[in-house]
């Protein structure tokens, strides 16, 4: 305990937790830039540096940007990665309520909350639980993304035909470029860049970004009446947590066991959490409304995929996003070959790096509170000066994806019609989960069907997917029946 | 893939990095630009930033590398076709963009628009079974496919994938049939659906062999391998065929003979590095290395066979 404990106040080790982390935040904070970008910076840095240091710097900036991007949701609208997008549901109109500080604090705290969860997890269970997953194999997966699909209804508030069309919408982004089982070309209409496929991040930097300024520039001469005595970092009370446990909990398991299957990612476990919690929470009335609950069910779960995401990396050498698979490799070549013999091979290695991932989500709790003080004050920057920044941020933050032009006009493109659909009244959420999930559900359903020769029944005649597709009709039973006790709501910025 | 080669990445883009901070005032001449057609950090990636540690020595200029990923490495391959012949823009990448990429989809460039500078590196595969399989040799899967056609399901990581048009040809050369499941993420997809049992067997490169409960079968090379050599090839087994995944440094027709020549010098000095050769023994790849006239008549040899294989396993022809 001791050895794993000095090892990780060596200078280098604390320096790549303290930077690593510092920059994930500031970097997730900003609009357009996300993870992926924070990593490539900081990768020049391992060179030269032992094992655990390296892994820790990318862990690090991996969790603060995950955590940072909620700031801006809260404060701006404008998610700072994809992954918050739904905290600003909850988020924005708590700031707007006059209480930015505390709504940060309730992000931070249900971060923190989130990845330690997961990294416990991490800790506890990694082996077994990575070697049960491998029995989801296609069939399973596509189970669980119906499970996730029927999200859409319930964040559909207002009119769930609207929701369904812009899942389809969404899934159909999905399916232009090559087909993942016979690589015939679709709806490239001819052109080059089309043929592989819409980047997905950058529709997403479009949908959520690049359309709020839209919307904020139309109301771009109204001055913001800014509370700065609000903008100080302030942690809830505990009773008003304690009100909330269940949620927490609920959505630190969500994201947690999301974040274990490969393939679906902190963006989709956030919504599905804020699903959940708007379908069981005690405070579901409010979501929408700037009520905390909504904010912690979406920013402990995707801080919790993040120890998810690392069960099966670490203990199959499997990653599971864009992410955990830079981390993996960077394992082998710093001579750490993650697989079953890891943790019997280098057990102090294992202990030292779970250490790290827990003091890298207090850290990042650490540097939030204390960053939020400069982070509010954007809220000062005349608005057209923000717009015009953050529309920047997002087209470098494009373009910096692969280096092409056309992922800027893609960015764009989806900037208008995320804009024109805010103004009808369609819930950007349902475009962004059927988007996310597309791939996968095609994926898994043309494979499940190679399996079972074409038999959709089949599909589900294998105990898990069977089990979760029972779980998945019983969710849309009740969300359906507690949809109907209200309202339809219609307003035009019914946004997510 | 990918997920090999990060230690030459860092220390690659270390080394560029300082070079670029340092070297404008130092270099006259102009910069040679390498695309590379995929990812940061993705095996073609690190093997021309290792590459380019030592080139940049040799030939006393600036190396950019440019990461065009997109289309399966068309878009990137596409750029360097239509770069300006002048022998300061060239790509790297393994074989599909230019060798099978023509053959599907309808592009500005095919095999024969390229000089190929040089073959840096070649991968091999192994056909591999989880430990449990009751499987023990090739003979054993050919003889159960014999017996229940269709039935074994083997991995790729996509349709017209290397791995995908060597179990092509091999159930062509055997006279089996069995069911193709492509699965993305690459070789950690298709271990993970092989140690889950949701395929039978899937070829995959040396790395993850040593590191999960897999066993090689038989390795799709001319030759064994060091690292596995109680594994069999395929071709003593008796199936006349080999496969490697290989990658060439590539210039668009045109460029000045005596430029071409100083880059294949460069080339192969490169490729004789320190760097560049303990890059090759951490991802277990034999040193393979072949000159430009070599790879020339390699890259149509090759597009002919990939052809005949896409044809065979029905992909579109355009």
């Amino acid at each position: 305990m001791l050895d794993i404990l000095l090892t990780l106040l060596r200078p280098d080790t604390l320096l790549a937790m303290v930077g690593g982390t510092a920059l994930g935040v500031v970097v997730g904070a900003i609009p357009g830039l996300g993870s992926i970008l924070g990593l490539s910076v900081v990768l020049p840095f391992t060179f030269g540096m032992d094992a655990l240091p390296s892994i820790v710097l990318l862990i690090g900036v991996y969790a603060g940007s995950v955590y940072g991007g909620s700031v801006s949701a809260i404060l701006i609208n404008m998610p700072g990665t994809p992954q918050s997008a739904a905290t600003s549901l909850d988020g924005y109109p708590m700031a707007v309520g006059g209480q930015p500080g505390l709504a940060i604090g309730w992000a931070t705290l249900a971060s923190l909350v989130g990845g330690t969860f997961s990294a416990v997890v991490l800790m506890l269970i990694a082996a077994p639980v990575a070697t049960f997953s491998l029995r989801f194999g296609p069939p399973e997966f596509f189970a669980l993304t119906l499970m996730a699909l029927t999200c859409v209804v319930a964040v559909s508030r207002g009119s769930v035909i609207k929701g369904l069309i812009a899942a389809v919408v969404g899934l159909f982004v999905a399916v232009v470029g090559s087909d993942p089982m016979t690589g015939d070309l679709r709806f490239d209409f001819g052109v080059l860049e089309l043929s592989g496929g819409v980047n997905r991040v950058a529709v997403l930097i479009g949908l959520f970004a690049l359309s709020e300024v839209f919307m904020q520039a139309r109301s771009v001469d109204t001055p913001t009446a800014v509370d700065t005595s609000a903008l100080a970092f302030r942690l809830p009370p505990w009773s008003a947590v304690a009100a909330r446990l269940k949620t927490l909990l609920k959505s630190c398991l969500i994201g947690t066991g999301i974040g274990i299957l490969p393939g679906t990612g902190a963006t989709a476990a956030s919504f599905i959490s804020y699903v959940e919690a708007k379908r069981s929470g005690r405070f579901r009335a409010n979501f929408g409304k700037g009520e905390p609950e909504g904010i912690i069910a979406s920013e402990a779960a995707n801080n919790a995929v993040t120890g998810g995401a690392l069960v099966p990396s670490l203990a199959l050498g499997i990653p599971g996003d864009a992410v955990t698979a830079l981390i993996v490799s960077l394992l082998i070549v710093k001579g750490v070959q993650p697989g079953p013999f890891l943790f019997m091979r280098d057990p102090g290695f294992i202990h030292s790096l779970f250490a790290a991932f827990i003091i890298i989500n207090i850290l990042m709790a650490l540097i939030g509170a204390a960053l939020t003080g400069v982070f509010a004050r954007i809220l000062a920057v005349p608005t057209a000066i923000l717009l015009g920044a953050i529309t920047l941020f997002s087209m470098i933050g494009a373009y910096s994806l692969a280096g092409s032009g056309a992922d800027v006009i893609t960015c764009l493109v989806a900037g208008v019609v995320g804009f024109v659909l805010r103004l009808a009244g369609v819930p950007l959420a349902a475009l962004a989960i059927g988007l996310v999930l597309g791939p996968l559900v095609e994926e898994s359903l043309r494979q499940s069907l190679i399996m079972t020769d074409g038999s959709f029944v089949a599909i589900f005649l294998r105990p898990y997917s069977g089990a979760v597709l029972v779980l998945t009709v019983a969710l849309l039973a009740a969300v359906t029946l507690g949809n109907r006790g209200e309202r339809p709501q219609r307003t035009t910025d019914e946004v997510a | 893939m990918a997920r090999l080669f990060a230690r030459p990445v860092m220390r690659a883009l270390a080394a560029l990095g300082l070079a670029v901070s340092l070297a404008p005032a130092a270099h006259a001449a102009d910069p040679l630009t390498l695309i590379v057609p995929w990812g940061a950090g993705g095996s073609s990636d690190v093997y021309a930033r290792t590459l380019a540690l030592s080139m940049e020595k040799t030939l006393g200029t600036d190396i950019v590398i440019l990461n065009r990923p997109g289309a399966a490495g068309t878009l990137g391959t596409t750029e360097v076709a239509r770069a300006k012949p002048d022998g300061n823009t060239v790509g790297v990448s393994a074989l599909a963009p230019f060798t099978m990429q023509p053959h599907l989809r309808h592009l500005a460039y095919d095999v024969s628009s390229f000089d190929y500078i040089c073959k840096p590196y070649s991968s091999p595969m192994a056909l591999v079974v989880s430990d449990d399989s009751d499987f023990k040799t090739l003979d054993d899967v050919i003889g159960y496919a014999k017996a229940h056609p269709g039935e074994l399901k083997y991995g790729s990581p996509g349709p017209g994938s290397l791995p995908h048009l060597a179990m092509v040809e091999l159930g062509q050369k055997a006279g089996v049939e069995w069911t193709h499941l492509p699965t993305q993420g690459g070789d950690t997809g298709n271990v993970r659906n092989l140690l889950g049992h949701h395929i039978d067997m899937v070829p995959i490169q040396i790395v993850p062999i040593a590191s999960n409960p897999i066993r090689p079968l038989a390795v799709f090379t001319d030759e064994r391998l060091a690292d596995l050599p109680d594994v069999p090839t395929v071709k003593e087994l008796g199936y006349d065929m080999a496969h490697v995944i290989w990658g060439a440094m590539f210039a668009p027709k045109g460029v000045d003979p005596a430029r071409l020549a100083q880059l294949e010098d460069a080339c192969a000095a490169a490729v004789a590095s320190d760097e560049y050769q303990s890059l090759l023994e951490t991802v277990k790849v034999p040193d393979l290395y072949t000159g430009m006239d070599e790879t020339n008549s390699f890259a149509v040899e090759e597009s002919d066979k990939f052809k005949r294989l896409l044809a065979a396993a029905g992909m579109t022809q355009q």
